[in-house]
């Protein structure tokens, strides 16, 4: 087992064999740096919580290749990330942080998923993202370049 | 987003965005905006009218990380070499550049090696007289390929080839349009040393006497070769292989070679130890001396494709299939009517090939479902099957697929008409290792649908 401690000063106990799917943590053990509790001071207990259900799941992914578990893994992540933006945000950071290549490639999909086909407008409301480009501004962005903005159809709608 | 994740984290979601999504979030922020242009490494713009050129410099400019980029313009332009240029002094970190179409001069590609002295790949249209000399200095570039357009109207400087010898690292070299006439190319032959595939494509010839000389020299380190629709040299080339090619891994032949030319290089070529992939697409004169000729000769050949061989029997078929039958990974026949016409030759091929891992028999629209599925039963290590346009295919032949074939992971059945969406559905749901499939979008069921999304299986119409 090994320990890990949010920044709001909760620890979580975790088995080895999941938590060493996050590189960072994986050579802290190898150099022996992990003997007591790793203090991990960018992560909150909410986050850590998240990221741990995520190791646990994930840990063995080799066996659930073998035994026909894929769709089941492949539904827990459907799932997982369905969580609000700044809740997948953390988890992005955090994923970044603890370098878990896996967590990182599915959450910033889902993140790139969400923006996918969606209008200037509706990405700038779900994210609260104040505009400052001019009209003028915006207009000479797609003047410039009006072939890179053809494509299908655009998502007005914010969820 | 911008306030909590690091701007290194928002490029890393935005280089998942596909156009014109990626260029859709540039106009959120002016914070996006630049996040957007400095993490875009990659552009392919394909332009009907030529673009505005200070814009499209502009445009280019506010990428500065741009190490691929592709351009088109299907209409005839004047400006191609501003084009050219445009792109040159605005992308310095280029590394792979397809500017096909407009015919650009030597000059402006002289510009492109100053500017970008790190390209690695390179497509151009070039007019006649054609000239390789801007070459020189490109000391990276490993792939080229050249297409040549109609004359420029200048004069063919021919004595200015002369210079002396430059060592150029190309390693491919794809060249298309070639005729007798053209002085220019000998440079390329002579200076091209380390060249292991080349492709040829509509070449009447490879240049003038001078250069042909060096041509051959330049044939004998070759690894891969292409011929496509190059009857004029293609006997040439084969002889020469055949003499002195000892490395030859892989060779395509599309509509050319005589029948001599091709027995020869079949049945007495050095590279029989090397060469493991056979293409021979239209080769009209091919016939059973010349499969028994290649199953005498080729013995590591992993992969031999035919297409439109109408003189070949089953007879020579089997002999290959014999000769190789510990080799032999992968066998194409397509629109090979032996297929149709002999019963049962399916069947000993499949006995035969027992280490078989891609079978095409694409377009032989008589196959009947019997011949398919009394091969297949033999063939359980199959994981790779097209038969696209096998009319006569049924819902028999989907059936039986799925039970002998359990390790399939990509099919091809489109246009065959016999099918219908219940043979694809079941297919679909009792091949546990499918990954790829390509079949009509009215033939995939909403069971089936549903089934292949969740199993990661891709369904391409």
């Amino acid at each position: 087992m090994v320990k890990l401690k949010s920044n709001d000063d909760k620890e979580f106990e975790v088995e080895e064999a999941a938590v060493i799917q996050s590189e960072m943590i994986k050579n802290m053990i190898e150099d022996g740096c992990a003997t007591s509790v790793i203090p991990l001071p960018n992560i909150d207990s909410k986050t850590l919580i998240k990221v741990i259900e995520y190791l646990n799941k994930h840990i063995n992914m080799g066996k659930a290749a073998e035994t026909g578990e894929e769709d089941d893994l492949k539904e827990f992540d459907e799932q997982f990330v369905n969580m609000g933006w700044e809740e997948l945000f953390d988890v992005i950071m955090a994923a970044n942080y603890l370098n878990i290549h896996e967590l990182m490639e599915l959450c910033c999909q889902s993140a790139a998923d969400r923006l996918k086909n969606k209008s200037v407008r509706a990405v700038r409301e779900m994210l609260k993202i104040t505009n400052d480009l001019t009209e003028e501004e915006e207009q000479e962005i797609i003047n410039d370049a009006p072939w890179a903005f053809e494509g299908p159809e655009i998502d007005d709608t914010v969820n | 987003m911008d306030s909590i994740l690091c701007d290194e984290l928002v490029q890393e979601i935005f280089r998942r965005l596909p156009p014109p999504s990626s260029a859709a979030v540039s106009l959120v922020c002016k914070k996006w905006l630049y996040l957007l242009r400095s993490s875009t490494t990659s552009l392919s713009l394909c332009f009907i009218q030529p673009p505005f050129l200070p814009s499209f410099t502009s445009f280019l400019r506010f990428h500065p990380f741009l190490s691929t980029v592709s351009v088109t313009v299907t209409s005839t332009v004047d400006s191609s070499d501003q084009l050219l240029l445009s792109v040159a002094s605005s992308c310095p970190k280029l590394r792979h550049l397809r500017f096909l179409n407009c015919p650009v001069s030597s000059l402006s590609l002289l510009s492109l090696s100053a500017s970008c002295p790190n390209l690695v790949s390179l497509a151009v249209t070039l007019f006649r007289p054609l000239c390789f000399l801007w070459l020189t200095p490109f000391k990276s570039l490993k792939e080229l390929s050249i297409y040549s357009a109609g004359n420029s109207g200048e004069l063919d400087s021919g004595g200015l080839d002369f210079v002396g010898p430059c060592e150029l690292n190309l390693e491919s070299l794809l060249l298309t349009g070639i005729q007798s006439s053209d002085k220019g190319v000998g440079f390329l032959w002579r200076n091209c040393k380390k060249v292991r595939t080349l492709k040829l494509k509509s070449c009447e010839g490879v240049g003038d006497q001078a250069s042909f000389l060096a041509f051959l020299e330049c044939l004998e380190g070759l690894q891969e070769v292409e011929l496509r629709t190059c009857r004029g040299i293609a006997d040439g080339v084969l002889l020469k292989l055949a003499e002195s090619s000892v490395m030859l891994n892989s060779l395509l032949l599309y509509d050319g070679g005589s029948k001599e030319g091709l027995l020869h290089f079949l049945g007495q070529s050095k590279c029989g130890v090397s060469l493991q992939n056979l293409d021979l697409r239209l080769p009209l004169d091919l016939d059973n001396n010349h499969l028994t000729a290649a199953a005498e000769n080729l013995g590591s050949l992993r992969s031999l494709r035919l297409q439109s061989c109408c003189l070949v029997t089953g007879e020579g078929l089997k002999i290959l299939g014999n000769a190789m039958a510990n080799g032999l990974e992968e066998l194409a026949l397509i629109n090979c009517d032996v297929v149709e016409r002999e019963s049962g030759l399916l069947t000993t091929l499949g006995q035969d090939l027992k280490r078989l891992r891609k079978l095409d028999l694409s377009f032989n629209d008589m196959l009947l479902d019997k011949e398919l599925i009394s091969m297949l039963v033999s063939c359980n290590n199959l994981n790779e099957l097209k038969v696209r346009g096998c009319k006569k295919l049924t819902n028999l032949a989907m059936v039986s697929l799925a039970k002998c074939c359990e390790k399939l992971q990509s099919v091809d059945v489109m246009y065959c008409c016999g099918m219908d969406a219940q043979g694809v559905e079941f297919f679909v749901l009792n091949s546990p290792n499918l990954r790829l499939l390509h079949v009509e979008g009215n033939k995939v069921s909403d069971v089936a649908r549903t089934w292949a999304s969740h199993k990661s299986i891709e369904v391409v119409a």
